[in-house]
Parts: structure tokens; C-alpha cells; sequence
């Protein structure tokens, strides 16, 4: 479960960077995450698999609601939903239908969030060694490793590169497979009202 | 004469160093003296079951304790949980390793046979799916920015996994900040597992776990909106003993203030205290050196009865010098008192000794305690009570206090005989009131917000109950997986309706057999359609999975690694050779669950349900059932060891006897207290009360001062154990009561049964 949260919330860190200052290592950027947010933003995940030469590939939107949650919504190939408000989640089920649940999970997720949004490096510190590099134009990656070895298991590094926001995410398995995720129309407002609907169904 | 006196003085020498002697060699043997653990209660035939593993268990699950913080803020409860960690530091409370369980590691296990799983929800799921939905599901697991726990060919639908996360070990509790967490709605409350290492339930040693405990709870109730939770079982037993110990202070504290009291009032001075007190110490020091030196040991509960023989070894002291104020010189106070006093002595001796053909070795330990304690009391007053000397003001004190108690007419055979039937009037009517309690449930004094944290704590974060466990026993492995599966459908349907709280059995990971089988041929076919529609849409073809033919998990088939730590107290060990034995443990269990349960066990072969708290309830329940049928062997052997001394007026010394074991039994019965081993226990030291007071009587009932000795010698036994009644203990309380209802009653009718 933690597992899972992780991975999907990286992705989401949105930082406000501090373009041009060339002395920023892994500490000030993570730090620079501060303040809580809302936004809205595209994405695009692309899965390898083990023996595919071409990877799987889904869109879709992302929303965080800052004190609400997070709404992970993919429009193709297929549509589908996954929500965690602040007490409860909602998941589209087999039957192609909204279901929500009372879970910790979504308590987890909503904590993490937080936690990279405000700028809480404790959090991350605590699980990741982190380490960044900076371009010239401003341009940042941060290369997190898990430290613990439940989490290497399922992740060896996850790779988080920004500028003025964060743009794309990559995790490396084990296995040799990759996960990418790219962010664009970043937007701060207006956030979607359906979003924003359903998170306050799970308040 | 002279000779005689001296021979009882070097007798009561020889006397105490022979049992100094016996418990010299057990100290020296290195064995430990006294057993406070009750399991000690359970007879062997039945402790067989209970293997030294689930001992072992059963010891973690009662030193296991509990704290639980939450804050709505997140840094608030980091700062809980360092006020936690900070607080626990340098005590007996050790925090457990919450995160020894790698997921990675132990999915190996599964690795050949993924397909053998899957949740009862999607086994339903599968029943009907349809190609869309198939591919529909797989698309969404694609979809969704987790990782996988297997890769995609071998669990493209999720199902494995589904079914890997639901079990408790991943799915209850999460990780925050290093802190094992649990969600309870939209509350996160950190979880810190401690082990007491102090002591569970049955032996606790002395240590500062309750002053830690609440210092944190201060600590923490000081950071505004934060909650705390406490608990576990040996955090209970220290409640109790902190209790019975504050109770059994301020009750001590009296007691003793009124003894001396007593002594001050009757004879002047703190000579008659320092001799009964030698007198008691040479009494209790005899009587459990002797059952050290016979059984090797002595259990706490033989050593608490022992001490109310204190009640009798204390009488024959004031007997003593109650004829010594009277102004009768030494000798002839040996003279006057040392055939009633032999007596009594005997005739106490010979029904305690009745209670040494019971077959509960606490019971006969207690026979031969009391029956050696009470000889050395007998032999230290007639041995050496010669040498003390009352001061002056106490022989000059004039007239004896209660002679006018002598002028109260005793009763006429008919009146005799109207109070035998008064009698049974009363214990028809506290028979008619009868009720018992749980012997164990009785010792227990724990304040209602303990228990109601107790009851919290289990709810949120499952821990094993230590004293109910099924045992399940099987000729071979497939049979044991076989019949656990059978026994755990029966609990989920407990489970479900709510009679019992979660359980762990090695069904939870190991299936039956036939159960992987049937899951198999289900989620195999399912798998191999995902892949290839999944192949469709992408348009381009996914290696299936290489494994095509179904190969169970089997026990012996599974890593160390795993059975070490998720199936660990699931499986005991084969000790006994009698083949694989699997546990099932559970949480919050409550009273109503247990017949529940043992009907549940009674239809699966092998499977014994094992109370081990209700085993030792029904062993002190026994006791006291024996104890009842010796009382009313020692009052017939009373009946015919007074007949062969007194002849026709044996029933004025039986009468009082039996009278006050019957009446006051019914009394406590009628005055609301249960019908216990605490309530029964009593009986037996008023037997040797009231014996030693109808003996004194016979024989000393013309003289004023002997009401004097009586009345001095019952006062100074309410003293010591009748202000128990005000104990809140029910135990303590009801033993207070039976002595102190017993000891008014045994003076009247020694009184009112007395010759003219």
C-alpha cells in the first residue's frame, strides 16, 4: 500500500524553484517545496514491459486540491479513476462504476502529499537519499534511492526533473522496466469542478 | 513436669531447625521457592496440551503492551511519538522490530505458484467476467501509476496481489515518519508495540512500567488535541497489584494500629506484640520451609492462605497471657492450658491434614503448611512464652473486661436445638441466593478506563489474546492444511457476525490443497485470456506466463524466511511426535465468543479449543468444590474425635463448629458475595477458630478471665483479616467478610452452647 502511494505521489511534487541560483543541492530543492497547493495538470505515463518493444501508454489529469486531496484521472485508453480524499478513496471498479471506501490508504497518500508540497523533507529524508543536480538555465533532477530495503525491492531510483515545475518523473524497477511520467498545462486555477466535487464526497 | 517444659522447648528447636535444614538444601538446589505464575494451578494431564511453544506465546501475547498517540496534525504526532520513544527509554518497555517483514523477501515464496490465489471478492468476479471486463481490468492496472508487485504475464489482472495486500500483515498498519501507524476512519494513531520486559501477567517483578507509563500519558495529555491509549495485559495485572497493594497498606495500617490496640488494652505494653510476633514468624517460617522441603516449592496462593493461620497461632499467645494477667504463675498457666490448647491444636491439625487427600497439590500444600505452622505455634507457646515476663501495670490491672459475658445463660438442649434449626433456615436462605463468579475474574481490581483503553487498543491494533488458542492437530501435513481451512471457514463466519474480532490462521496463507487447485484453474485461464486481449489492444503479442500446470504451496515446501516470520505462532513445533500441530490465535475476545468457539472446534477433527485463563478458573473452582467436601469430612471426624474426648457433652463443643462453617457461609452468601474459593477458604481457618474457642471454653469456662482470652483472641483476627471486607478486591473482600461474620458467630455459640 505505501508502496503504491509513493510512487503515485512523486509525481506530483510541484515545486516553486529557485531559478538561477546555481548552489541548490537536493536539501535547498526539496526545501523549496514549500507551501500547500492546488493544481491541475496533464499526463502522460508510459509503462514498459519485459518482452514489448513499444510501451504502454495512458493520459489522462491530475488534480490536487490542497486540504482535499488527489484525483488521478485517466481518459485513455480506458477511463478511469482514482481519488483519495481526506477519510475515504475512490477507485472505478470492475463493473466500470465509482466505488468509494473508508481506507488508510487514502490517509497516507493525503499525509505524503502534504508532505512534499510543504516542503516536509522528513518525510522523504527518511526514506530517500537524495541527490541533484543543477543545469545553468535553472533546470533541476533530484535522484532519489530508497533507503530501505522493502522499498528497493519494487524501485531501485526514481528520477524527478523540473524547472519552474516538475516535468518528469521516472522510476526504475529492479526488473529493468520504467515507469515515465510527464507533466504539462500545469494550472493552479481553475481546478476542475468534478475534481473537486468528488474530493469533498471524501472528505 | 520441669522436664517436660524443657523438652518442648528443645522439641520446638529441633523442631524449627529441621525445616530450616530442609529449606537450606532446596536454596541450595538453586530451584526457584515460590511460584506466583497461576499456570502452576493447571494439573498436568491437562497443561499436556499447552506445548512449551504456545507457553512461550502465551508469555509474549501477556508482556506485550500497548501505547497508541494521534494528532490531527501531522507534526504534532511526530512530536508524540519522540515524547513516546523518549519516555520508554531506559525502562523494562522495549519496542518491538515493526518493520522485520519484507514483502519482497517472503513473495518468493509464491513466486512458482501466484496463480494458486486470489480473494474471495474476485473468485466471485471471475464467476462472470466477460472479455470486456477482463481486458477493462487489465488496462486499468496498467493505467494507474503503481507499481506491480509481480510483473505483468504472471498477475496481469491483479489478482495475486489483491489477495498478497489483503492479508493484516500489510493491509492493518502503515508507516509514518519510522512510526508503525493505524487508520481508524480518518484518524491516524501511531502504534508503538513495547514488551514488558518486567513480566506478563503471571510474574511480575518490581519495576517503574507504571510511573513511565504515566509520565508519557502526562507528556502527551499536555500537547494540546493529542490522545493517548495504554494498555496490555501485564499493564492490567500491575493496575491490580498496584491496587491490592494500596488497598492492603491502608487495610495493614489499620489492622496492625488495632492489634496493638488490642495489646495495649489488654495487657499493657509491647512485650505480648513482640511474642506473638515471634510466635507468628516461628509458625510461618515452619510452615513454608515444610512444603519447600516436601514439594520443592510453594505457590503464592498456599503462602496467602498460610498467612491467615496467623488468626490461630496469635490466640494461643493471648491465651496465654490472658492467664497470665489473671495472676497465675507460668506453670500453672502450662497446666491449666495445655490440654485444651492440645487439643484444639490436635483437632485443627487432624482437619487440615483431611484436606492433604485432596489431588490439587496447592490444596495439599496448604494442608501441610497450616498443620505445620500450627504445631510450631503450639510448641513456641509451651516452649518459650515461660520466658517473657508482663510488665507490672498489666498483672496490676485488676478485674478481667468480659466477665459479664459468663453471665449470659447458655442455652438449654432444646434452645441447642432451635439454633441447629436457625441454621438451616440461614443456609437455606444464602443457598437460596447462590452465585459464582469466575475465581480468577475475582482477583481482579482494575479501574473501568483501563479496561475500556484495553478494549480500544484491541480493536485498532489486534494484539494476541494470551490465554485462548485453537490447537490443531493433523496426521500429515496435507491433513492439517485441510482441516485448518475447514476450521477457519467456521471462524469467518463468526467473524462476520461480529461473535468474535479478527483471528490469524495458517489458512490465511496457506489454502487447503484442493482449494489452490480449484483457484488455480479459475485464475490461470483468466490470466491467459487478459494477456492475450491485452496483446490485441497494444497489437503486439505478451509472453504468457511459463508456468501451465497447477503445483501447490505446501509447509515443507515454504522458506524458513517465511515460516519464521508470517507464519510464525500460526505452527508449533512437533514435540511431542503426535505430528503437525497449527495455531490459531486471536484478539479481544469475549466471554460469549468461548462457547462459540469450542462449538466451532467440537466439528473439526483434531482441533481443541484451549482456555488456558478458564483452565485455571475451574482448577481454583475445583479447589474450592474439594475444599467444601473436606470441610464436611473434618466436621465429621470433629464429631467423633470430640466424642471419644467429651462423650456426652461433645455436641457443645462440636455445635459451635459446624454452626459457624454452615451460618456463616450462608450469611456472605445472603449478604451478595459470590460462592468462591475466597469465600470457601475462610471456612477452613474458622474451623480452627472456633474449635480452639469451644475447647477453652470447656475446659476454662469457669474462670472470668477466659472470656477475657476469647474475645481478645477474636477481636485481634477481624483486626487482621475482617477489615478485608472493606477490601475493593472482590477476592480480599469476600475472604473479610466469611472470617469476620464467622468469628461473631463462633463466639456466640461458644458462648450460648458452653455447660453450665
Amino acid at each position: 500500500m505505501k508502496r503504491r502511494t509513493l510512487l503515485l505521489t512523486l509525481p506530483l511534487v510541484s515545486a516553486r524553484l529557485l531559478a538561477g541560483d546555481p548552489s541548490r543541492d537536493a536539501g535547498t530543492i526539496l526545501s523549496s517545496l514549500s507551501g500547500r497547493r492546488t493544481l491541475t495538470a496533464s499526463f502522460r505515463m508510459e509503462r514498459t514491459i519485459s518482452g514489448l518493444e513499444r510501451p504502454f501508454v495512458s493520459t489522462g489529469r491530475v488534480t490536487v486540491i490542497d486540504g482535499l486531496g488527489l484525483v488521478w484521472r485517466t481518459l485513455s485508453p480506458i477511463e478511469d479513476v482514482l481519488a483519495y480524499g481526506r477519510s475515504k478513496t475512490a477507485k472505478t471498479g470492475d463493473d466500470g462504476k465509482l466505488h468509494i471506501s473508508t481506507s488508510k490508504e487514502s490517509h497516507i497518500i493525503e499525509e505524503q502529499m502534504s508532505a512534499m508540497l510543504s516542503g516536509d523533507t522528513r518525510e522523504l529524508s527518511e526514506r530517500f537519499f537524495a541527490d541533484a543536480s543543477v543545469a545553468a538555465d535553472g533546470s533541476w533532477t533530484l535522484v532519489l534511492a530508497p533507503k530501505a530495503e522493502f522499498l528497493s525491492n519494487f524501485m531501485r531510483e526514481c528520477q524527478v526533473k523540473g524547472a519552474r515545475m516538475i516535468d518528469l518523473v521516472s522510476f526504475y524497477r529492479p526488473d529493468g522496466s520504467i515507469l515515465r511520467i510527464g507533466f504539462t498545462e500545469h494550472s493552479e486555477d481553475p481546478v476542475n469542478a468534478e475534481d473537486r466535487a468528488l474530493l469533498e464526497r471524501l472528505r | 513436669m520441669q522436664r517436660s517444659r524443657n523438652l518442648i522447648g528443645l522439641l520446638s528447636i529441633l523442631w524449627i531447625l529441621a525445616w530450616a535444614a530442609g529449606l537450606a538444601g532446596a536454596i541450595l538446589a538453586g530451584r526457584p521457592l515460590i511460584v506466583s505464575d497461576m499456570r502452576e494451578l493447571v494439573p498436568e494431564n491437562r497443561s499436556a496440551a499447552v506445548s512449551s511453544a504456545l507457553t512461550a506465546l502465551s508469555d509474549s501475547a501477556s508482556r506485550s503492551v500497548f501505547i497508541l498517540t494521534t494528532h490531527k496534525d501531522k507534526a504534532e504526532r511526530a512530536r508524540l511519538d519522540a515524547i513516546v520513544r523518549e519516555g520508554v527509554k531506559g525502562s523494562p518497555l522495549v519496542l518491538k522490530d515493526s518493520h522485520s517483514l519484507n514483502p519482497a523477501a517472503i513473495l518468493k515464496d509464491f513466486e512458482g505458484g501466484s496463480e494458486n490465489f486470489a480473494t474471495p471478492r474476485d473468485l466471485q468476479w471471475l464467476e462472470g467476467a466477460s472479455d470486456r471486463e477482463i481486458l477493462a481490468r487489465a488496462l486499468r492496472r496498467l493505467s494507474r501509476p503503481g507499481t506491480a508487485l509481480l510483473p505483468l504475464p504472471q498477475d496481469p489482472l491483479g489478482l495475486f496481489e489483491n489477495w498478497f495486500l489483503s492479508h493484516d500483515e500489510f493491509g492493518r498498519f502503515g508507516i509514518e515518519g519510522g512510526t508503525l501507524t493505524v487508520t481508524d476512519g480518518g484518524t491516524v494513531w501511531s502504534v508503538f508495540p513495547l514488551e514488558n520486559a518486567a513480566g506478563g501477567a503471571s510474574e511480575l517483578k518490581e519495576s517503574d512500567v507504571p510511573e513511565r507509563i504515566g509520565q508519557i500519558r502526562e507528556r502527551v495529555r499536555a500537547v494540546d488535541g493529542a490522545r493517548i491509549l495504554s494498555g496490555g495485559i501485564s499493564l492490567i495485572a500491575e493496575d491490580s497489584k498496584a491496587r491490592a497493594q494500596k488497598e492492603a497498606s491502608v487495610i495493614g495500617t489499620a489492622s496492625l494500629s488495632a492489634v496493638l490496640i488490642l495489646t495495649w488494652i489488654f495487657f499493657r505494653g509491647l512485650r505480648v506484640m513482640a511474642a506473638t510476633l515471634a510466635a507468628l514468624l516461628a509458625s510461618m517460617f515452619c510452615g513454608a520451609a515444610s512444603v519447600v522441603t516436601i514439594f520443592g516449592h510453594i505457590h503464592l496462593l498456599t503462602l496467602v492462605f498460610g498467612a491467615t493461620l496467623s488468626g490461630i497461632c496469635a490466640d494461643y499467645v493471648f491465651h496465654w497471657f490472658t492467664f497470665i494477667k489473671s495472676g497465675q504463675s507460668p506453670a500453672q498457666t502450662e497446666k491449666r492450658l495445655f490440654r485444651p490448647l492440645a487439643v484444639s491444636c490436635a483437632s485443627t491439625v487432624l482437619a487440615f491434614s483431611l484436606m492433604a487427600l485432596a489431588p490439587v497439590e496447592s490444596i495439599r500444600q496448604m494442608a501441610l503448611f497450616c498443620s505445620c505452622g500450627l504445631s510450631s505455634a503450639f510448641l513456641f507457646t509451651f516452649g518459650w512464652l515461660k520466658f517473657v515476663r508482663l510488665p507490672q501495670q498489666a498483672l496490676s490491672s485488676g478485674k478481667p473486661l468480659f466477665a459479664r459475658v459468663g453471665r449470659i445463660p447458655p442455652l438449654s438442649p432444646r434452645g441447642a436445638a432451635a439454633a441447629v434449626v436457625l441454621a438451616a433456615i440461614l443456609a437455606a436462605l444464602g443457598f437460596s441466593r447462590l452465585h459464582t463468579k469466575p475465581e480468577l475474574g475475582l482477583l481482579i481490581n482494575t479501574s473501568p478506563a483501563l479496561l475500556q483503553e484495553q478494549s480500544e487498543i484491541a480493536r485498532l491494533a489486534a494484539p494476541t489474546t494470551p490465554g485462548q488458542f485453537i490447537v490443531l492437530r493433523a496426521p500429515g501435513e496435507q491433513a492439517l492444511i485441510a482441516a485448518q481451512e475447514m476450521l477457519t471457514a467456521r471462524l469467518r463466519i463468526l467473524e462476520d457476525k461480529g461473535v468474535i474480532g479478527s483471528f490469524r490462521s495458517l489458512s490465511a496463507w496457506v489454502p487447503g490443497i484442493e482449494s489452490q487447485e480449484k483457484t488455480f484453474r479459475r485464475v490461470h485461464e483468466a490470466n491467459k485470456r487478459a494477456l492475450q486481449l491485452l496483446s490485441s489492444q497494444l497489437g503486439e503479442a505478451i509472453p504468457g506466463n511459463a508456468r501451465h500446470s497447477f503445483a501447490p504451496l505446501t509447509l515443507s515446501g515454504l522458506s524458513a524466511a517465511f515460516r519464521n516470520s508470517v507464519l510464525q505462532g500460526t505452527l508449533l513445533p512437533d514435540e511431542s511426535g503426535a505430528g503437525p500441530a497449527a495455531l490459531t490465535t486471536f484478539s479481544d475476545l469475549t466471554p460469549q465468543a468461548i462457547p462459540e468457539l469450542q462449538r466451532a472446534c467440537g466439528s473439526v477433527p483434531g482441533a481443541e479449543f484451549l482456555n488456558l485463563t478458564s483452565a485455571i478458573s475451574d482448577e481454583l473452582r475445583t479447589c474450592k468444590e474439594q475444599i467444601q467436601l473436606v470441610l464436611a469430612g473434618i466436621l465429621a471426624v470433629l464429631a467423633g474425635y470430640f466424642m471419644l474426648l467429651y462423650r456426652g457433652g461433645w455436641w457443645r463443643l462440636w455445635l459451635p463448629c459446624a454452626l459457624t462453617v454452615a451460618a456463616a457461609q450462608s450469611l456472605t452468601l445472603a449478604l451478595g458475595a459470590p460462592w468462591s474459593l475466597f469465600s470457601v477458604l475462610p471456612l477452613v481457618l474458622l474451623v480452627g477458630l472456633s474449635v480452639d474457642y469451644a475447647v477453652i471454653a470447656e475446659s476454662e469456662g469457669s474462670s472470668p478471665w477466659v472470656w477475657d482470652s476469647l474475645i481478645l483472641a477474636g477481636c485481634s483476627t477481624i483486626a487482621s483479616f475482617g477489615l478485608l471486607a472493606f477490601s475493593a478486591t472482590p477476592a480480599l473482600s469476600a475472604f473479610g467478610l466469611t472470617v469476620t461474620i464467622g468469628i461473631a458467630l463462633a463466639w456466640s455459640l461458644t458462648i450460648l452452647l458452653r455447660k453450665k
